[in-house]
């Protein structure tokens, strides 16, 4: 049996009178404990592609993790953490609420929640930050507590769609390295989309390239790229 | 001398405009107001006979009505507001702009349509002394004051967010109440608390549809004033109600709390609507989409009827000049050059009020107090008119009515003039002042050169805005409009009185001409003003 | 002249009379009863006419004193107040009856105590005698009949289910049940001459029940600082000649005061005018009748 995520045959199509395709016949899978990243230029489906996985947009195809079918569930049980690509943090709330949303979800009280919130910001390197309101956050510092927040409910699946897309290039490179570190320091399984190539070959173990909708066979790492094993 | 003023004193020349406008036609008025309510004694040597007791119904009638008007605009504006921004759809814009109509026409109109409602199609609304044909009528107007208030708000939410909160966990019930209430929590404040102000100034509506059996205190100070001749027991009644909308305003501001920014750069994204929604949506907008449409169409049905079937003869009457409808028609000539005066006073006012306040800060007072008037209601403001210069000046002649009836208008229109123009100023980026200056422009020539050419559509929608206003202008009117050439709200509602089908039918006439004429200023002054910010 | 929105007659008449005086009348219209004489006060001294006419005796003492009257009143009058308004019509606010709504085995009532009766409950509309002439004649009437009763008696006919309209059209042309109109109230306040109007095929429909009748007397006269003081004069001598005086039945339903003048056929029998209608006279009315409204408004608005 293969555990984790399990794709086949997934389509994702535009509403609309006549159906376009944003996704045909993707067909991959992403053991537990793995990372994917999907590499592709801008509208090749590839962010369409994490969304349904995620729920959040309509598809047919088989979609399971560890054999079970995700698709029973709806997006708020599903278990699958998405990091958006602008961060989308809840403005009204402050940085420690915004992290410990999911938590409030699962029903932690308040008390119980601090603790897991202040490792998640110590792990991503911005320890007491909790009372500061979220408009005041750098673009860097707004992604991390993204994946801050997307990590404390310790969802089984991760998905990542242009995390870093919004920052300037230098911080894009530094960046990447640490959200790997932070991904596998938190025993993480992760899918990372990207436009970047050199971006995902640091991001992630498998590459897998997405280009005008279909998914292409995988690919081997090219041997030059410096990486840690998972 | 003003082509080398400096920009101090050319903004103290302007704001020397709105400030004497203000100190003689407002404030002043109200001043003598305010002693004739404490020690004055009334015309012909009389004191005041009004009762505490009468004071207190009045003014607890006032803050009822006003609570379950803004209650019932909320239980139908919300679920309209969410079916019209919550999903994108085709079409919702028209309906928006269908359904915030109804915010352009005069309380006169209103009070006409639902009178003829509860006339002929819905009687049940006369139960309880006609208090619920009030409150409806005030959803009538207040709709669009919830749609206008917390639609931008509501389809301003990233709907990323909300897939954010789902993949965290959320469940639907969790997104509406964490994720989409917040953002919208201050709008529907803030919609609340102008409904409840607009509510507690809705003199035409109580006046015709409460008969003699529901008083507020605006239809009190009225009767004061018409039954009992006792000018010093309005001027305490209109004082109370000055007193009690400032105390609402104070209250419902300290409610409205900040607005929290965003932390996405991209416009937010909107889904748009399935068929799974058109349920739902239609659902949201029926009493809403009802209770507009029944009137109005009520209305013009009943301006066509006469005694034997559909007719024009009505609307041919209004032309001709003869039988009901021969006041009506002098009214509307009246009615017509009054306002285009106001307007162009107001507009004057405002434009100096505005251009004051840009050239130095420390004139923003005046832009402020431009406000006052709006802030009391135009019945206080009809009744200090009266008490403080009519009634005082009357040996000055019958020009001074009019001039105060102008004046009455031109007070009420002003602020939205102002309302207009301060943001089409505050868009003229201030580095072109300081390049004008640069290129040698003295203040004078700055605001010849470069403020006037950008504000010209602003100052034409202002203009237009001010006519609607004034056309419709009632509160103030029915004391000031002088006996033998009344307004035409004034005049539709003398004919209410009186008997008969074809009085009946010739007031719904007037009524839609006066809908015609403050609508199409209304809709001319929004089109001009979508200009300007393209 | 200024004149209520009531006011009416023939434009023969009246051109006849510009002709041969060559005086331009024109007539303008102020609004009911009550709020032509508040006017008339509000611009006393600065008149915004020349004459007027429509002042009736529940208001001409504050008309009179405000100051807005000139001292004139005609040679050929028969009634004046304070010698500066001169009678020119009277008419006698009366409650009237749906004919049909009333038989052996429910008798029409006849007196002011017969409305009281528990068989007449939810069968009486009146109009608000703050807003209404009308309606302050009857509750000057009530005044005047009962003295310091009169509140109870108010009190009693609120509990007995009364109706509360705002004006006299309200009352008359919505809630009668006579014929003509098809309304749910039989028993209304209203004049001793409208039933003409609600005869049909010769048979009358209704009656005004002459035991409650108050005497309205309607005065015209001459504004203080008119600027035209004769022709003022002029005009209110016109209205008690013969022609306009023959002229009122028809154009306003009321009464002429002239005895020369000629009074419509179907008046005379269907329009009797009470023997004892109730007067009081508008001295002590101006003195209670702000007080009378107010109480009257707490009593039966309130429910006091």
């Amino acid at each position: 049996m293969t555990t984790g995520l399990a794709v086949r045959g997934l389509n994702v199509t535009y509403p609309g009178s006549t159906p376009r395709f944003a996704v045909r016949d993707a067909t991959f899978s992403v053991p537990t404990n793995s990372s994917l990243a999907l590499v592709g230029p801008s509208g090749s489906g590839k962010s369409s592609l994490l969304l349904a996985i995620a729920g959040v947009v309509p598809s047919t195809g088989a979609l399971t993790w560890d054999g079970e079918d995700l698709r029973a569930v709806p997006t708020y049980r599903r278990g699958v953490g998405v990091v958006f690509q602008d961060g989308q943090l809840f403005p009204h709330l402050s940085v420690g609420d915004n992290v410990g949303f999911g938590l409030e979800m699962l029903g932690l009280r308040p008390r119980d929640r601090a603790s897991r919130v202040q490792e998640l910001l110590e792990l991503v390197g911005l320890s007491g930050t909790e009372k500061r309101p979220v408009t005041e956050l750098s673009g860097g510092e707004r992604q991390r507590i993204a994946l801050a927040r997307t990590l404390a409910p310790r969802p089984r699946l991760v998905l990542l769609d242009e995390p870093l897309s919004s920052l300037d290039a230098d911080l894009r490179v530094r960046l990447a390295v640490e959200v790997r570190e932070v991904l596998v320091a938190a025993g993480a399984t992760w899918i990372v989309v990207t436009h970047d190539r050199a971006e995902a070959d640091v991001m992630a173990s498998q590459l897998l390239t997405v280009v005008d909708g279909r998914v292409a066979k995988r690919h081997p790492r090219p041997s030059s790229a410096p990486l840690k094993a998972p | 001398m003003f082509k080398n003023a400096s920009r101090g004193t050319v903004a103290a020349f302007a704001a020397a405009v709105p400030v004497a406008f203000l100190a003689v036609f407002f404030v002043w008025p109200l001043l003598v107001t305010a002693r004739s309510a404490i020690d004055g004694a009334g015309i012909a040597g009389q004191d005041t006979t009004i009762s505490v007791r009468a004071l207190g119904v009045a003014a607890i009638t006032t803050l009822g009505l006003a609570s379950a008007g803004t209650g019932l605009t909320l239980i139908i504006g919300l679920p309209a507001v969410w079916a019209l921004n919550r999903r994108r759809w085709r079409g919702s814009r028209l309906v928006a702009a269908l359904l915030t109509a109804p915010f352009v026409l005069p309380t006169v109109v209103v009070a006409l349509a639902f009178l003829t409602v509860r006339r002929d199609v819905m009687p049940f609304l006369g139960a309880w002394h006609g208090i619920p044909a009030i409150i409806a009528a005030l959803a009538f107007f207040n709709v669009a004051v919830v749609l206008r208030t917390v639609g931008p708000a509501l389809s301003s939410l990233d709907e990323r967010l909300v897939a954010a909160a789902q993949t965290l966990g959320a469940s639907p019930r969790h997104v509406t109440m964490r994720i989409i209430w917040p953002a919208v929590r201050r709008a529907v404040g803030g919609a609340s608390a102008v409904t409840f102000l607009f509510c507690s100034t809705s003199f035409g509506l109580v006046l015709v549809l409460g008969g003699t059996r529901v008083q507020t205190l605006e239809t009190a100070a009225y009767i004061e004033l018409t039954a009992f001749l006792d000018l010093r027991g309005a001027a305490i009644i209109a004082l109370i109600q000055a007193c009690l909308i400032v105390l609402v305003t104070i209250v419902t501001s300290r409610l409205t709390r900040r607005p929290v920014g965003s932390t996405t750069q991209t416009s937010p994204v909107r889904i748009a609507a399935t068929r799974k929604n058109s349920f739902g949506i239609i659902a949201g907008l029926s009493p809403a989409v009802v209770l507009v449409a029944v009137p109005m169409v009520t209305l013009v049905i009943r301006s066509l009827t006469g005694a034997h079937g559909a007719t024009f003869a009505s609307y041919r009457a209004l032309w001709q000049g003869d039988g009901a409808g021969a006041s009506l028609g002098q009214s509307i000539v009246t009615s017509l050059w009054l306002a285009v005066v106001a307007a162009v006073v107001a507009s004057t006012i405002g434009v100096c009020a505005t251009a004051a306040a840009a050239l130095d800060p420390r004139a923003r007072w005046v832009r402020a107090a431009t406000v006052g008037p709006l802030a009391v209601s135009s019945v206080v403001v009809g009744v200090a008119l009266l008490i403080g210069l009519a009634v005082p000046l009357r040996s000055w002649g019958q020009s001074t009515t009019v001039v105060l009836l102008i004046a009455a208008q031109a007070l009420v229109a002003t602020p939205l003039v102002v309302r207009v123009l301060a943001p089409a100023l505050d868009a003229i980026d201030p580095r072109q002042y300081a390049a004008a200056a640069t290129l040698g422009a003295s203040p004078f020539k700055v605001v010849v050169h470069v403020i006037a050419p950008r504000m010209r559509a602003a100052i034409t929608s202002a203009i237009g805005l001010a006519f609607a206003v004034a056309v419709g202008e009632f509160g103030a009117s029915v004391f000031l409009a002088r006996p033998g050439s009344p307004t035409l709200p004034t005049a539709i509602v003398r004919l209410l009185s009186k008997p008969g089908a074809d009085n009946i039918a010739a007031a719904s006439a007037g009524a839609v001409v006066l809908a015609l004429l403050a609508g199409t200023a209304m809709i001319v002054a929004d089109m001009t003003r979508k200009e300007v910010r393209r | 002249m200024l004149v209520h929105d009531s006011f009416a007659l023939p434009d023969d008449v009246i051109s006849q009379f510009e002709a041969s005086s060559g005086i331009d009348v024109t007539f303008t219209p102020v609004g009911d009863a009550g709020t032509l004489v508040n006017q008339l006060a509000l611009s006393a001294g600065a008149p915004l006419g020349d004459a007027v006419y429509g002042i009736d005796n529940t208001f001409a003492s504050r008309a009179v004193a405000s100051g807005a009257l000139a001292e004139y009143v005609s040679p050929g009058a028969t009634d004046s107040v304070s010698g500066e308004l001169t009678a020119i019509d009277y008419s006698d606010v009366c409650f009237n009856i749906d004919l049909a709504a009333f038989d052996s085995t429910l008798p029409a009532p006849v007196s002011f105590d017969d409305l009281l009766k528990p068989e007449y409950a939810g069968l009486v509309s009146v109009s608000n005698p703050t807003t209404s002439s009308p309606g302050l004649a009857l509750l000057l009437a009530t005044y005047a009949t009962y003295g310091d009763g009169w509140e109870d008696y108010w009190r009693a006919l609120r509990d007995n289910d009364l109706e509360v309209t705002a004006g006299w059209s309200d009352t008359y042309f919505v809630d009668f049940s006579a014929p003509n109109y098809g309304g749910d109230f039989p028993i209304v306040l209203s004049y001793a001459s409208s039933p003409p109007s609600e005869v049909i095929d010769g048979s009358p429909t209704t009656a005004a029940l002459l035991d409650t009748c108050f005497r309205q007397v309607e005065y015209a006269g001459v504004l203080e600082g008119a600027a035209n003081p004769t022709a003022a004069q002029a005009v209110v001598d016109w209205m008690l000649s013969d022609e306009v005086q023959s002229a009122l039945p028809d154009s306003m339903y009321v009464y002429p005061v002239s005895p020369t003048a000629s009074i419509p056929s179907e008046w005379l029998e269907y329009a009797p005018l009470s023997d004892q209608p109730i007067m009081i006279d508008p001295a002590t009315i101006d003195a209670e009748r702000d007080t009378l409204l107010r109480a009257w408004t707490e009593i039966v608005i309130d429910g006091q």
